[in-house]
């Protein structure tokens, strides 16, 4: 078996396999998957990079229906990001649960593994159907995540994210179903050869679907609950990867399924979103005291940066392509590992608020370097995946003559340094308290730590990344 | 004409439910309405063969157990839902 259908097979095995173990065996079966899946995604990624062709695959079903996998520069990079994160995720879990006794509800591994598993057949759906059965499964499994084992206010914030999804779903489905009636197909290949013109309408009830799963502002009142209130070996999933999943439908719907159907204004609208999404989610972080509801709005400003690259490649810039999507997975693992650095500062000094912070840096260094690594990178500092990302961002606001869009990039990166580092700042403050300069070590730092380490591997050598990237790209940044 | 006016008619219904609903466990209706509408309007746009009633199938069958899942959800919820939501757990 290749490694296409491996990096969606091996999840599965994981859901199958973890809902038949149980204690002890359930956290280990999962972790063995997880690592297979992870390698499974990088060999993948070698096979796209090194051939620089498609890969593709196909998964019959009955009655004729075939699900076609195709593995692209955009998709590879995507599943690459998902499996680097899902590890690290897994492992963080894993040690939860050694330290734990394994008292974690019995559902997580085997959501988790179906989470893990719709994420990939999403980035790598080469039709809208199944693009969409995928997003109804990642907000299923997501909102499933934060509720597990929850008080009131975790059930409430779940079943507000769920909500959300379902309205999300149906106004999606309800345009793919116009979208179907005028061009008879949902293959992204096969959908360009119909007139535009008359697919205007039903393109845009899909995108206002796809807003509101990302969510974009101003359709993001259910994001930080659910990414505040979910499990600490959850939020780190949602925030790094799942944001992602309805932007990539997005992006392959309008530039490489339809590029015909992109307008100056309808980007530009994105892009003003986008734009208000970084303001507002920024004020927001710098506002809030806790630490989790901090990155929770801190996701919602970068998710707009993210929507930049909408008008800038509709615009001609189209570096903003590689880096867009650059900053995808630059974000995704900062994001991750801030994340992870926070459950082990907050648990270490007791504290969930910034202001509780004193002392961190003596106690917890390696979480606190995690948490000032990705800090780094989301800011867009050299050298870091971030700053690659804003870099080939700013180039294509030069290239399409949009020079509107630099002010939101660079007031975005002064807002980003300024709300963390007001953490970073307090974790090097006295502690409050008479506790110990000193702690014992939690491997979970290390988990942080490492995999903030990887954007600055992003930011120092991204070649290999961005080649991968323009693998059959619609905007190839080195010359196709 | 009229399966369109029926489509957009039960969308709008779900859509007004949901989000001038009472409280969080009556939306499910409206959820449950905007689901109807989607699924007939896939309905009406697949092809008719085997492979297009499958999708719809498939497609229809998903946003049923989402629309449980959501009661299922809403019936963990009793009583008045609290102020704020700024909330952490970690």
């Amino acid at each position: 078996m290749g490694a296409l259908p491996l990096v969606v097979f091996l999840p599965l095995l994981g859901l199958v396999a973890t809902v038949w173990s149980r204690g002890r065996a359930r956290s280990l079966v999962a972790m063995a998957t997880a690592s297979a899946t992870a390698a499974a995604a990088v060999a993948l990624a070698g096979r796209v990079h090194g051939t620089g062709a498609v890969v593709t695959a196909r998964i019959p079903g009955p009655a004729g229906v075939e699900a076609v996998l195709l593995a692209d520069g955009l998709s590879t990079t995507l599943v690459l990001m998902t499996s680097t994160v899902g590890l690290a995720v897994s492992a963080f879990a894993l040690r939860e649960d050694l330290a734990g006794g394994w008292q974690r509800p019995r559902g997580y591994w085997p959501t988790w593994a179906a989470l893990w598993a719709s994420l990939h057949v999403l980035f790598l759906a080469g039709d809208l159907l199944t693009a969409y059965l995928m997003l109804e499964l990642i907000g299923v499994t997501g909102a499933a995540l934060v509720s597990l084992g929850g008080d009131r206010p975790v059930v409430l914030a779940a079943t507000r994210y769920f909500y959300a999804e379902l309205v999300a779903s149906t106004t999606t489905l309800l345009g793919i179903a116009l979208l179907w009636q005028r061009t008879g197909t949902l293959v992204f290949a096969e959908l360009g050869a119909v007139d535009a013109g008359e697919l205007a309408l039903p393109v845009a009830i899909v995108t206002a679907g796809l807003l509101l799963k990302v969510p974009l502002v101003p359709l993001h009142g259910w994001l930080p609950p659910a990414h505040s209130l979910a499990p600490s070996a959850v939020s780190p999933a949602l925030s790094a990867v799942v944001v992602k999943s309805a932007f990539a439908v997005l992006v392959r719907l309008w530039f490489v399924a339809l590029p015909g159907v992109v307008t100056f204004p309808a980007a530009q609208l994105l892009g003003v979103l986008g734009a208000a999404a970084v303001l507002w989610g920024s004020v927001n972080a710098l506002r809030h005291r806790g630490l989790k509801l901090l990155i929770a709005h801190s996701t919602v400003a970068q998710v707009g940066l993210l929507f930049l690259l909408v008008p800038l490649v509709a615009g001609g810039g189209t570096s903003a392509w590689a880096g867009g999507v650059m900053l995808a997975v630059a974000h995704a693992l900062a994001k991750a590992a801030m994340l992870m650095a926070g459950v082990v500062l907050v648990e270490d000094l007791g504290r969930a608020e910034v202001a509780g912070l004193g002392g961190a840096a003596g106690r917890r260094p390696m979480a606190v370097l995690a948490f000032g690594i990705g800090a780094v990178s989301l800011v867009g500092l050299p050298p870091s995946g971030g700053f690659v990302a804003k870099w080939y961002l700013l180039v294509a606001s030069l290239e399409a003559g949009q020079w509107w869009w630099i002010p939101v990039i660079v007031l975005g990166s002064l807002l980003t340094a300024g709300y963390l580092m007001r953490v970073v700042k307090r974790a090097f403050a006295p502690p409050a308290e008479d506790l110990p300069l000193r702690s014992a070590r939690d491997a979970r730092e290390l988990i942080a730590l490492v995999l903030a380490s990887t954007t600055l591997a992003l930011g120092l050598r991204p070649t290999e990344l961005l080649e991968l990237i323009d693998v059959a790209s619609p905007f190839p940044l080195m010359g196709g | 004409m009229t399966g369109l006016g029926v489509i957009a008619g039960l969308f709008a219904a779900g859509f007004v439910l949901v989000f001038l609903g009472p409280r969080v466990r009556g939306r499910p209706w409206g959820l449950g309405a905007m689901a109807a509408s989607a699924t007939f309007a896939l309905l009406l746009a697949a092809p008719r063969q085997a492979a297009g009633r499958w999708s719809v199938a498939a497609a229809g069958l998903t946003l049923a157990a989402m629309v449980a899942f959501a009661v299922g959800l809403a019936r963990r919820l009793p009583g008045d839902p609290p102020a704020s939501l700024d909330d952490e757990r970690w």
